[in-house]
């Protein structure tokens, strides 16, 4: 029999696998990241003309891929949710945001750190770092509109429209430097073409990219578990839980 | 071992992009934890009134 995944479209069913999910990938993300950093910090040699700052790609460049294919995903999710008004849609899209706008603010802060030895400054306003950090005031502006609306089913719609409508700003980011002569530069790896960078290097990105992907996944998973739990109060499932009942066994 | 942490004179620029992205991270799973934590403990006060006669019923000391 096929796994009927309508089934996890119920929030009574999907919390006990997102808990489950959760902490698996919080351990692979710690796993990664422990061999990600070794690679990167340790085995990788020093770069023949940015010397060791260059190391700071290894957080850089896995933050900005996932600042930005959260987004996607949450635009999905919304999506989802407007389409089929299901109610886990639009948590997903809530559990999103928060680790998005963290990995955006990752993403801009070890660029500015970057760019000062590179480039002499901390920030330009080249159409690159612009479109960033307007998709960190654009995750802003997501949880900024779902705490301002009382009703959830509510603001569960205005939030989708807006990170819809928001999700243009992703291919502007991408293609970024690309379309505009920026101070940021163009693509080291794309889909098309081979890496232009040492083996070794590239295998510390890779590892810090499967860290950055394991560890977003864990943290939207344990924050949906904590929407759940807020959104479904009072719901016979969730007295029934065995964390409901942790006050008498103690 | 101090060649490391010099980072060939980079040391300032490179510890910093990993020092605030780590306290960045643990920002976040404090956080989560501790939401984790609140909304168990409302929810457990917002529960049907049923279980919480049978919970005082077995453990009258506390309703928390």
């Amino acid at each position: 029999m096929a796994l009927n995944l309508f089934r996890y479209a119920s929030p009574a069913s999907f919390y006990p696998a997102a808990q489950r999910m959760a902490r698996w990938f919080a351990v692979a993300a710690a796993v990664f990241a422990v061999a990600g950093l070794w690679v990167g910090l340790i085995k990788a040699p020093t770069d023949a003309t940015q010397g060791d700052s260059y190391r700071i790609i290894f957080i850089h460049v896995p933050a900005a891929w996932m600042s930005m294919f959260i987004y996607l995903v949450m635009a999905l999710w919304s999506a989802l949710a407007l389409g089929y008004n299901t109610r886990l849609s639009s948590m997903m899209a809530q559990a999103l945001a928060p680790t998005g706008a963290l990995m955006t603010f990752v993403a801009l802060v070890t660029g500015a750190f970057w760019g000062r030895p590179t480039w002499g400054t901390y920030w330009a306003w080249d159409a690159r770092m612009t479109s960033e950090l307007i998709l960190l005031f654009l995750y802003f502006g997501v949880i900024a509109l779902r705490n301002a609306i009382d009703d959830p089913r509510r603001a569960d719609r205005a939030c989708a429209v807006l990170t819809i409508v928001g999700a243009v700003n992703i291919p502007i980011i991408y293609f970024s430097v690309k379309w505009w002569n920026t101070l940021h530069q163009g693509a080291t790896i794309s889909m098309t073409a081979a890496p232009k960078m040492a083996s070794i290097m590239l295998t510390g990105l890779v590892l810090m990219s499967l860290a950055a992907w394991a560890y977003s996944i864990a943290a939207a998973l344990a924050r949906v578990t904590s929407v759940i739990i807020e959104r479904e109060r009072g719901a016979l499932w969730l007295s029934q839980l065995p964390e409901m009942r942790r006050s008498v066994a103690a | 071992m101090s060649e490391f942490f010099s980072m060939g004179g980079h040391a300032y620029y490179v510890w910093m992009s990993y020092g605030l992205t780590a306290i960045a991270l643990a920002v976040e799973v404090a956080m989560l934890l501790a939401r984790h934590r609140r909304v168990l403990r409302e929810a457990r006060i917002a529960e049907p009134d049923v279980s919480i006669t049978t919970r005082s019923a077995l453990d009258p000391g506390s309703l928390a």
